[in-house]
């Protein structure tokens, strides 16, 4: 779960270099992100001359993680579905409950 | 079927200053609406969401006191971290009602979680 | 290892640590991360907390990509990079972050 945005705090990085491990390693990786953390899959972010963390994400989409974004917390920034990532979801409070059933280690970053 | 998960959601950031501890009650509800074994226990600066006489709506905000003295109804269990309380010279009497819970007890807790969720 | 609790935010922020600190057991483990990979500089209540913990068993870690990242320097045996970061999660039982 992660709570915060691109470009404000080190935490978006932290999950990509441990998903992409995880995801090498064989496990599943499901990302479900909350509050500002809906920002990390807009499509449109453009990063000249840094790392850019939408196509970050898309790395993890393309090599089989699930990310999905709270939907209210979407709606409450003004995301939109046609803005964020194809392969990526809006969803609710379910898409966290499935996660945490279903997960073997639930990790959160947040402030 | 499966035992239920349980799930330790620790509120660690004061109301109103930041979304975290609003944000965290939605999280409670949810997961306990959906059946899981959710423990809600308020840590650090946290605890002064159980704090009573709150008055926000000068904010525009939600009277967090409010939402939270209503997860025991939902099926909630929340508890106040009175090394927390105590430092930051808050009486338990002061506070909605919560359980308290101590070091001990809130490792031990944790010992017995499947996953916990800090905000 | 049952608990595994991550750290990211500088020490020298109070709270930031505390709470790991007051509940881990012996056989866990403590990883700062990100910017609390300032625990190697104190504040020395930490230093001194931190000496406790080990004394206790419990383990400390630090993120090596993080500490280079800010010029810091931890003792070897306790630097671990991502590799060992994911690792430590897999043996983890739960993850307090």
């Amino acid at each position: 779960m992660l709570r915060t945005g691109p470009y404000t705090s080190q935490n978006m990085d932290t999950c990509y270099h441990l998903a992409r491990r995880f995801l090498i390693k064989g496990h599943e990786v499901k990302m479900f992100l909350y509050e500002d953390g809906v920002f990390n899959v807009k499509k449109e972010i453009k990063s000249p001359q840094e790392r850019n963390i939408a196509e970050m994400m898309a790395e993890l989409l393309d090599a089989g993680a699930e990310i999905k974004a709270c939907g209210t917390c979407a709606r409450f920034r003004g995301v939109k579905k046609a803005d964020i990532l194809e392969g990526t979801k809006l969803g609710g409070m379910t898409v966290l409950v499935n996660y945490l059933n279903a997960c073997d280690r639930f990790l959160s970053f947040g402030f | 079927m499966n035992e239920p998960k349980k799930v330790i959601i620790l509120v660690r950031a004061a109301p109103y200053g930041m979304a975290s501890a609003a944000e965290g009650f939605r999280v409670i509800i949810g997961l306990t609406g959906m059946g899981l074994d959710t423990h809600a226990v308020l840590v650090d600066d946290g605890v002064l969401v159980s704090l009573k006489g709150q008055a926000p709506s000068d904010l525009g905000m939600h009277k967090l006191e409010d939402a939270y003295s209503q997860l025991q109804d939902f099926g909630a269990r929340l508890y106040v971290h009175t090394p927390s309380l105590e430092e930051r010279g808050i009486l338990e009497e002061d506070c909605i009602g919560v359980e308290p819970i101590d070091d001990d007890e809130l490792g031990n807790m944790i010992s017995t979680a499947d996953h916990i969720i800090t905000f | 290892m049952e608990n595994l609790y991550l750290v990211t935010r500088s020490t020298f922020e109070r709270t930031a640590w505390r709470l790991a600190a007051r509940l881990a057991k012996p056989g866990d483990t403590i990883c700062f991360i990100q910017d609390a990979v300032l625990a190697v500089k104190g504040p020395k209540d930490l230093q001194v907390k931190m000496s406790e913990l080990e004394s206790n068993g419990v383990n400390l870690r630090f993120l090596a990509e993080d500490l280079n990242a800010r010029s810091l320097n931890a003792p070897v045996s306790k630097t671990i990079n991502y590799d060992g970061l994911t690792e430590l999660i897999e043996k983890a039982r739960r993850i307090i972050s």
